[in-house]
């Protein structure tokens, strides 16, 4: 199996667009005019504005912005993408490509800050802690709240979430109750697992309980090679 | 003799193609096509020296010198991009006295880090796709070409000594 | 309310009542919504413009509530509080930056909006194709979200940017125009 083979060491086929890797059926063609043969460079640079290497990229790192903003930005996220898609299993595929190409971009930048402290992760169990805690904290505020292993199946993982933040904004229309939009977290989780050499598919699934409403499991299904190696490493 | 200065940065994806490969003078020369071949071969001593590198060091300091006269150093991102400084150790070659003492451990750490940064950068362009730039995937951002072209020419050795060094280290790479 | 009371409003407002969240994530969910324009309009940027007014103004229809509620904001007494309360106070709350008011036309009607700062901007560069830079204006949404707002409070605004730095201009710079105060009471149209 070729990825497989490769797995062991960091070198492994990857592509930031989850569209052309393996399991992600969605196709998202690259854009096509940056497709130029020309070497030469057209841009213009505004003179008065430092280039963005000036300025610090710590510069954003404590900075916030509304909430609200987000919420306002993610539901027109979702009803565009509703507009062009057949069914909801389609919708949560748009979403979760829109999660794992922010979350790609996010993680640069999360290790990057975590600079001579961060740890290359080897084991499933540390990246999932790792995503349970250091992740979640620095995008959504707070921890995950529970992290499980299957029973049945040793390659799957769920990842528990009581009130995932995308969900408290949006109103699920009642023809389309079956749609969880944290399918787009589900992208973002999935972005940093195959960021950190751990690719598999990662879903949301609603299990709303009478005190949680938005409960929601991340189930997480490594690929068969990553399960190789965790039990080579013992 | 003259005292070392970067004959080329590469940088290489984690499916091991090329991204970006930057020789020192810019014009293309033949020594360019050197640099590719010796970008590719220090794939080889990343993979064999990763299982040493668990605690998450990205620093893999020196992967091999030719001839006293270039020296490969490595970086490793824990996304599995890879850097690769290649310094002319300006020994002119023959195994002069001070050629091929290279460069000092952690000389170049600022350097790694510079670009390191100059590549989340690049990819944290909401425009950018790796493999949509171009044949083979090659870096065309302008911004991050500069910068690049920013780092290697402003880089000599002695840390402290010149603008160079120092100041690569300055620009937003403090962590 | 004058410039200096509509700054403190927008920093007390921004300090005490508002729920933050990550900015990058911000940044990067306006980037990745931009980028897929991009995408499925194929590289036609002046149907992304349109399209990101469009999604900018059913934010502003929405958006309205949510500022007033948060805000406690009166009305204004013409078009130049209006201005500074957009400024000071608006885009304080949601984006937290205050660009500068300027440019205004002698009969009051006309505006400028100067970004020093555009966090939705962070980290782009927009595509060399030899097109964008002439023809995407990347931070339309703004000008759909000022347009959707104004309307629901009885102002008809014309809203576009002039200037970007992404474009390579000097300045990111919006235009905004009066067009007319709605006196009906007839409820917006729907774009």
């Amino acid at each position: 199996m070729q990825r497989g083979d490769s797995l062991n060491s960091p070198f492994v086929p990857f592509s930031p667009n989850p569209s052309i890797q393996q399991g992600t059926p969605t196709s998202t063609p690259p854009l096509k005019h940056t497709l130029s043969s020309s070497t030469s460079s057209n841009l213009r640079y505004s003179s008065s504005r430092k280039s963005i290497y000036d300025r610090h990229l710590n510069r954003s790192q404590r900075s916030e912005l509304s909430k609200a903003s987000f919420a306002f930005l993610f539901g027109e996220m979702v009803q565009y993408a509703q507009k062009r898609v057949n069914g909801i299993a389609d919708l949560e595929k748009k979403l979760n490509l829109h999660g794992y190409s922010i979350g790609q971009r996010l993680l640069e930048l999360l290790l990057w800050r975590e600079g001579r402290s961060a740890k290359r992760e080897t084991r499933i169990l540390g990246i999932l802690q790792f995503i349970t805690t250091t992740v979640y904290r620095s995008i959504f505020n707070k921890p995950a709240d529970g992290l499980e292993k299957s029973r049945d199946n040793e390659d799957e993982y769920m990842l528990i979430d009581n009130d995932p933040m995308v969900n408290s904004y949006i109103s699920v229309p009642k023809e389309m109750s079956q749609l969880n939009c944290a399918a787009f977290v589900a992208g973002i989780i999935e972005a940093v697992l195959d960021g950190c050499l751990f690719p598999g598919r990662v879903t949301a699934h609603s299990v709303p309980t009478e005190q949680l409403p938005a409960k929601t499991v991340f189930l997480i299904k490594f690929d068969e090679a990553v399960i190789e190696r965790e039990s080579v490493l013992g | 003799m003259s005292t070392p200065r970067i004959a080329c940065i590469a940088l290489i994806s984690r499916n091991n193609s090329p991204l970006h490969l930057h020789p020192f003078p810019s014009s293309p020369s033949p020594a360019t096509l050197k640099y590719h071949f010796l970008t590719h071969a220090t794939l080889d001593v990343f993979a064999a020296r990763l299982p040493l590198k668990f605690n998450g060091d990205s620093d893999f300091g020196l992967l091999y010198s030719i001839d006293e006269e270039l020296a490969a150093y490595g970086w490793l991102t824990n996304t599995g991009v890879k850097i690769v400084v290649i310094i002319d150790l300006g020994g002119g070659g023959g195994g002069g006295s001070a050629a091929g003492l290279g460069v000092k451990d952690g000389e170049l750490k600022g350097v790694f880090r510079a670009l390191q940064t100059a590549y989340i950068r690049l990819v944290c362009n909401p425009f950018y796709e790796e493999g949509g730039g171009g044949a083979g995937g090659v870096v065309r951002s302008r911004r991050f070409v500069e910068e690049v072209r920013r780092i290697g020419e402003g880089w000599a050795p002695g840390g402290g000594g010149g603008a160079g060094a120092g100041a690569v280290g300055e620009r937003g790479v403090v962590g | 309310m004058s410039a200096t009371k509509a700054a403190r409003v927008g920093e007390d407002v921004w300090k005490t009542r508002i729920d933050k969240v990550n900015a990058e994530l911000v940044t990067l969910t306006y980037g990745s919504i931009v980028a897929q324009l991009c995408r499925d309009f194929e590289g036609d940027y002046l149907e992304v413009n349109k399209q990101l007014e469009k999604m900018g103004y059913n934010i502003g229809l929405r958006l309205i509530e949510d500022f007033l509620a948060k805000t406690n904001m009166g009305k204004c007494a013409n078009f130049r509080e209006t201005a500074e309360t957009i400024a000071k106070v608006g885009f304080k709350v949601f984006l937290n930056i205050t660009p500068t008011v300027t440019n205004w036309t002698t009969d009051n009607k006309q505006f400028s909006l100067i970004f020093e700062e555009n966090p939705l901007a962070d980290f782009v560069e927009l595509p060399d194709d030899g097109r964008a830079q002439n023809e995407l204006w990347y931070s339309n949404m703004l000008c759909g979200v000022l347009r959707g707002a104004l309307e629901m409070v009885q102002m008809q605004v014309d809203a576009h940017f002039v200037g970007d730095i992404l474009r390579g201009n000097e300045v990111t710079e919006m235009r905004v125009t009066l067009v007319r105060i709605i006196d009906d009471e007839l409820p917006p149209g729907e774009d």
